[in-house]
């Protein structure tokens, strides 16, 4: 029996489609107003195309069901594999947000040697399969009228370039401004905060600092709107706009993170026994739970994630407050191709459930079902770092998961201490014993392990 | 007269040169219409002439090649 086809808060935008969840299934209606378009691009085959290079969620043409899963009034139904976890621009790395940055301009590029385009240009529409971005919306893909301009353009800027050029210009996270502005930075904005020497890039002084001068001065004007509606872009020039982002955005880098990969370097992994025990406790635990989705909470650079997988977990998603850890991580996981999706997080403050009724993007709670987590050497950093009371912080991170491994670093570990150095300690309750009573209290202590003797894993099971 | 005036009239006459329709649900701005009006003939320019120099250095890249050989 199929479940009922429950609407997808976020998807309202295109009139031409809506998006529903349906247990295992993700289905997608096409309406009056989108169906012509959509046949083109289905019938010319380039959705199937992109589909099999693995640049396009897959789908299937489920109309025929479309009666008996209540969905009679659309003209066409399509069915998707779920991807494992949904996330947002504003909970991903520099590396994530370049690369969804490139499919992007990549699949315009491919789209309009087949004569179609993309109707949009919004950053919510790619989503990652491992740290391959995949583009998730089919009904974006619309025949190319010749002329027609970049209707995208100025979301491509405030959603993939400038968030990109902050960083990277700027040396300034992203993320914060993001989450605030759902739609971006705009380049009035942004244009504001680049000092003069930084404005002399032909990219800058185009797309942000005159893109952002034009836009204020139409603004204040009333006059000439219904001209704008016929504007004319050759597609000579749109390729070439294309081009010329693809080949500034492929070179951006973030300059604090270029030493960071030689800092992580030198932590090899198996280095001490320690971390070898820590190694073989994951282990035993994901091949017990065999899970479909495990969390790593505090996944630093993807060592204990990576072993969850080598054990048998199907997909794991790694959370960090430190983005240089997340570079490391992206670069093992695109090297080696793995379904780990190692994306940003403040524990102390996930990202809320917010855009249109709160609900247009989900928040960190309820995001996903992982079947495991981990969270190594983190619980610190909030019960300590964040003031965040044991027991709170305890029922944090069991109500996640059903079962996982959480480290328990003791007040004397040079972790703690580190944390301490600067502050008077206010958290007596921060103890060992406290902790396993706390837990033992919300879950069941399958196992616990010593691996170092101020380091305690504790293997929990709520049921 | 200033500069951004100029840009945004030279902007707004290139952009009433021609006319083609375009359909979307997005709004595109103004901002970013003048814009494309005006860089898009540029952009177009340079890339054609990227694409030429890609290959007049893949020509002499592949004589490279072969006179090593």
């Amino acid at each position: 029996m199929s479940a009922a086809a429950v609407v997808e808060a976020g998807s309202f935008r295109d009139p031409g489609g809506r998006v529903f969840n349906a247990g295992e299934k993700i289905l997608r209606t096409v309406t009056d107003s989108a169906v012509d378009s959509f046949t083109s691009a289905s019938q010319s085959g380039v959705l199937r195309r992109l589909a099999d290079a693995g640049k396009l969620v897959d789908f299937a043409d489920v109309t025929d069901q479309a009666p008996a899963l209540g969905l009679a009034d659309a003209r066409v139904v399509l069915s998707h594999p779920r991807i494992p976890f949904i996330s947002y621009p504003y909970e991903w790395s520099f590396s994530l947000h370049k690369a969804a940055a490139l499919a992007h301009l990549d699949m315009q590029l491919s789209l309009l040697k087949d004569d179609f385009a993309l109707s949009d240009a919004t950053a919510y529409n790619v989503q990652f399969e491992g740290v391959k971005p995949v583009f998730i919306d089919h009904l974006s893909i619309r025949p190319y009228q010749d002329g027609e301009i970049w209707a995208g353009h100025r979301q491509f800027c405030m959603q993939f370039l400038n968030p990109l050029l902050m960083w990277a210009v700027l040396d300034l996270q992203p993320s914060h401004w993001f989450r605030g502005s759902l739609e971006g930075i705009a380049p009035e904005d942004l244009a504001k905060l680049i000092p003069l020497r930084k404005r002399l890039n032909l990219t800058i002084l185009t797309h942000v600092i005159a893109q952002a001068a034009m836009q204020r001065r139409s603004v204040k004007t009333t006059t000439g709107s219904a001209a704008y509606r016929t504007a004319r872009l050759p597609r000579s020039g749109f390729e070439g706009m294309l081009h010329g982002l693809r080949s500034t955005i492929a070179k951006l880098e973030v300059p604090s993170h270029r030493t960071v990969w030689g800092d992580y370097a030198g932590n090899t992994s198996y280095s001490t026994p320690e971390m070898q025990a820590k190694h073989a406790f994951v282990k035993e635990m994901v091949a017990a739970v065999k899970p479909a989705l495990l969390y790593d909470i505090g996944c630093n650079s993807g060592d204990y994630s990576i072993s969850a997988l080598e054990a048998g977990a199907r997909s794991v998603v790694g959370f960090d407050f430190d983005q240089g850890a997340l570079e490391v991580a992206y670069r093992r996981a695109a090297e080696g191709n793995l379904p780990f999706l190692p994306l940003w997080l403040d524990a102390a403050n996930p990202s809320p459930a917010q855009g249109w009724g709160q609900a247009e993007r989900k928040g960190f709670a309820g995001r996903a079902e992982p079947d495991a987590l981990l969270a190594l050497a983190f619980i610190h950093h909030i019960a300590i770092g964040r003031n965040v009371p044991l027991d709170m912080a305890t029922d944090w991170i069991v109500s996640q998961a059903p079962t996982g491994i959480i480290e328990f670093p003791h007040k004397s570990d040079p972790m703690v201490q580190a944390l301490l150095a600067q502050r008077d300690d206010i958290f007596p309750g921060y103890d060992k014993d406290v902790f396993a009573r706390l837990l033992g209290e919300r879950a069941r202590i399958v196992k616990q392990v010593d691996v170092l003797p101020t380091r305690t894993l504790f293997w929990y099971g709520r049921s | 007269m200033n500069g951004k005036t100029v840009i945004s009239l030279a902007g707004t006459l290139a952009m009433l040169s021609v006319a083609a329709p375009a359909h979307a649900y997005l709004d595109p701005s103004t901002g970013s219409i003048i814009l494309q009006a005006t860089i898009g003939a540029i952009a177009g320019g340079t890339l054609f002439f990227r694409t030429l120099l890609h290959r007049v250095k893949s020509v002499f890249s592949r004589r490279d090649t072969g006179a090593e050989k």
